[in-house]
């Protein structure tokens, strides 16, 4: 069920604007790897379509607060950030081991990808929908 | 009583003309918009065709160049796949905005082999995972046939092509080329000022309907409103001149009612019973009449119906339904009983009139006598008025039989009673109706006379009488009214008529009947002789009847006497009439004048007339008018 959601939302996020598309996309990933339904996020530094289109997320302003950190920047990432899930939005920030995965647009289309042991190192386990998204 | 009003030329423009130029303005941008997308899809397939020839090259030189392996090639080989992916980007051109390898893994995945994209935020790495937004990449891989799709669900590509490579029979990689937005871009931005227009004007069209029809259908609840009466609810005097604009009364006979006594209503019982008496008085007349009737309040206590299509005998019948239903209801109020009456004057010809108010004039006339009459009654206007104001429908209708050559002459045989053969023919105008019935010329002359429409008339027959003398040898007598030879017009129509064919007047005789007395002798006598000079003969219709008398004979240059035919009837039995039919004969002879006798219509009467030696015999029993030349034996 899941799957198609996720298939649907990726498909119907296209009539939406980019920055309706990307908080979508991001308010379904951040549900699944939290597995809570209004999960608490901390933005370093910025993320216009989430900060404009929030959705179920709670958008905090303290790192301790937060389910997990959504980075538009690996540099300068708050010490209190450093226990915490960090999730990329370009795939240059899968260089960083401690980042699980990303969401980024690349060639006008939308990416997802996770790694398999940096999600396992983090106990996350991803609905079988997001298999086609992991990378070993 | 529901009576429309009949399209204006607003109306048509507003049902017909506006719709119909919005539909043409939807229908060009529907059509330019169309013809934008032929031009694209043009432009669509040279570019494509073009890229596809290069791409096809590439396809065949990779292959042979890398062979079936060709992911394990590139990976351990980094100057091979720098080097491919530098003729890859050969391939690119300005319309292609990304340009790619790609392979599908073990697990189903593709994994991009080169990227030619220059932005580093955009260009992937090698084998890095590639998320497939539609099946293209797959069918590639399955059909080894290249795919195009439309890029529509992405904003900044347009179209897509997956291009198969093959090596030995199998796909072992995908060229993924996005055509960019730029061309299409490029295209729409020079066609859409024109496209905008179109839309504009369409879209202004669709608005100016609506607005219109809003603007019609407001107008016309005002209108309707307007032409109420707001206390009976039926139409006022103001709908009657608006209907009466754009309808004719030629189907109507006009009913004009009014309730008797009714200010006494109003002084005894106050303006409120007054108003219920009124509405209740309405009720029943709407019982009584059908919807096809029209229902007005005139004025105050004073109604007019529209009959409908009815006799006189029926809308009298009416007329004494609604007499009868008024006078037998009983109008309850506060404490009341009221039985009221009325009184109705009917006018069962107001097409006739002169205009509507004429109309009413005649109603109003005939409900006062009714007043006068003890009211409670019904009266009409009767026979005498309607040929009085037949008079304008006449004038009307010969007018059109005139435009519609329906203005003839028959023509009726004279013969001689020495050897019974035709001496000439009498012209009797004609006019006939548009169901083709004859109208003899007593019917419609009364009502011309006086005025234009008669001398066209004068000039038709004129005109038949030359084509029928030039056509053939006979003479002709034609009729004409004395006041017509004391007319200029007409006698110059005769003049003019005759003055390129002055050998026809030899064969024409004028007949001329008089309806008054002549006073002055000396005017006639100049007029005969001109005539007499251009060579008609002058006879004196009707003589013995009416004011055609021996003072003519004495006065006036005549060439013949028709003997009228009330002499004529019965002179074989009647002494008085043969005595003065003998009379005059013989006082003309006397005087050279010749003599018909006209209206013979029995055996005896010819041989009576024979016996007197009258010249010349005319009527029934002689020939008919006719509209052919009669050819039947003469009866000796």
């Amino acid at each position: 069920m899941r799957k198609i959601l996720l298939t649907l939302f990726l498909i119907t996020s296209i009539y939406a604007s980019d920055d309706k598309k990307a908080s979508g996309i991001f308010n379904l990933i951040i549900k699944e790897v939290t597995k809570k339904e209004d999960p608490t996020v901390y933005i370093h530094t910025s993320i216009s379509s989430l900060q404009k289109y929030p959705g179920n997320i709670k958008i905090v302003k303290k790192c301790e607060k937060a389910d997990l950190v959504i980075l538009s920047t690996t540099k300068n990432i708050p010490k209190e950030c450093a226990d915490k899930i960090l999730f990329g939005t370009r795939y240059s920030h899968l260089k960083n081991f401690n980042v699980i995965g990303a969401f980024f647009w690349q060639k006008g289309r939308p990416n997802i990808l996770f790694y398999k042991k940096r999600l396992e190192k983090q106990n996350i386990k991803l609905n079988s929908s997001f298999d086609k998204y992991i990378e070993n | 009583m529901n009576k429309s009003f009949k399209m204006g030329k607003n109306f048509v423009i507003f049902v017909f003309i506006l719709p119909l130029m919005t539909l043409l303005s939807i229908f060009i941008y529907y059509e330019y918009t169309k013809t934008k997308e032929n031009v694209f899809n043009i432009i669509q397939e040279h570019l494509l065709n073009e890229k596809l020839f290069l791409l096809e090259n590439y396809s065949n030189y990779l292959s042979q160049k890398v062979g079936r392996d060709i992911e394990l090639k590139l990976q351990n080989n980094l100057k091979l796949r720098q080097d491919c992916e530098d003729e890859l980007y050969l391939l690119q051109g300005g319309e292609i905005k990304y340009l790619y390898l790609l392979f599908k893994d073990k697990e189903n995945k593709f994994r991009y082999l080169l990227d030619t994209t220059e932005n580093s935020d955009e260009k992937a790495e090698y084998n890095q995972k590639f998320d497939p937004q539609t099946d293209i990449w797959d069918k590639a891989y399955e059909t080894k046939k290249l795919q195009i799709t439309k890029q529509n669900d992405l904003e900044s590509l347009w179209i897509t092509i997956a291009y198969p490579i093959i090596a030995n029979d199998k796909v072992i990689a995908v060229i993924g080329a996005d055509f960019t937005y730029a061309v299409y871009k490029q295209i729409i931005n020079t066609l859409k000022p024109m496209e905008k227009i179109y839309f504009y004007v369409a879209i202004f069209m669709i608005i100016m309907l609506i607005v219109a029809y809003i603007l019609i259908y407001l107008y016309y609840i005002n209108r309707k409103k307007s032409f109420i009466d707001p206390l009976t609810k039926i139409y006022n005097r103001q709908y009657l001149n608006e209907y009466l604009q754009t309808s004719s009364l030629e189907d109507y006979q006009l009913m004009m009612v009014d309730l008797d006594h009714f200010k006494q209503i109003n002084d005894n019982y106050g303006h409120d019973v007054g108003d219920k008496v009124l509405v209740s008085v309405v009720e029943q007349i709407k019982q009584t009449i059908r919807e096809e009737d029209i229902l007005v309040r005139y004025g105050g206590e004073e109604f007019l119906i529209l009959i409908y299509q009815q006799s006189l005998k029926n809308t009298l019948s009416i007329a004494e339904r609604i007499r009868s239903a008024v006078m037998t209801h009983t109008i309850e109020t506060v404490n009341k009983h009221i039985i009221m009456t009325i009184s109705i004057g009917i006018n069962p010809f107001p097409f006739y009139a002169k205009n509507f108010d004429e109309a009413v004039k005649i109603a109003d006339e005939q409900l006062y006598n009714a007043k006068v009459s003890g009211r409670n009654c019904i009266k009409y206007s009767k026979d005498i008025n309607k040929r009085e104001s037949q008079t304008s429908k006449r004038i009307g209708d010969v007018k059109l039989a005139i435009d519609n050559n329906r203005i003839l002459c028959a023509y009726q045989p004279i013969v001689s009673t020495v050897n019974a053969q035709i001496e000439k023919y009498e012209m009797l105008l004609r006019l006939l109706d548009t169901q083709g019935s004859i109208i003899p010329p007593l019917e419609f002359l009364p009502a011309i006379r006086q005025t234009n429409v008669y001398i066209n008339v004068t000039k038709i027959v004129i005109e038949f009488a030359v084509k029928t003398l030039k056509e053939n040898s006979f003479e002709l007598s034609m009729n004409l009214d004395l006041q017509d030879i004391l007319n200029d017009d007409i006698m110059s129509l005769i003049q003019d008529g005759f003055a390129k064919h002055p050998e026809l007047t030899k064969r024409l005789t004028i007949e001329i009947l008089e309806h008054e007395e002549i006073t002055n002798f000396d005017v006639i006598k100049e007029r005969i002789n001109i005539l007499k000079e251009l060579g008609f003969k002058i006879a004196i219709d009707d003589f013995g009847s009416g004011y055609a008398n021996f003072q003519y004979l004495l006065h006036l240059d005549i060439d013949i006497l028709k003997i009228d035919g009330s002499l004529i009837k019965n002179i074989d039995t009647n002494k008085n009439s043969y005595h003065i039919v003998e009379t005059i004969n013989n006082f003309a002879k006397k005087m050279g004048i010749k003599v018909i006798a006209e209206q013979v219509e029995t055996v005896n009467e010819l041989k009576t007339i024979k016996s007197l030696n009258i010249d010349y015999v005319q009527g029934y029993l002689l020939g008919k008018p006719s509209f052919k030349f009669d050819s039947n034996p003469i009866p000796q």
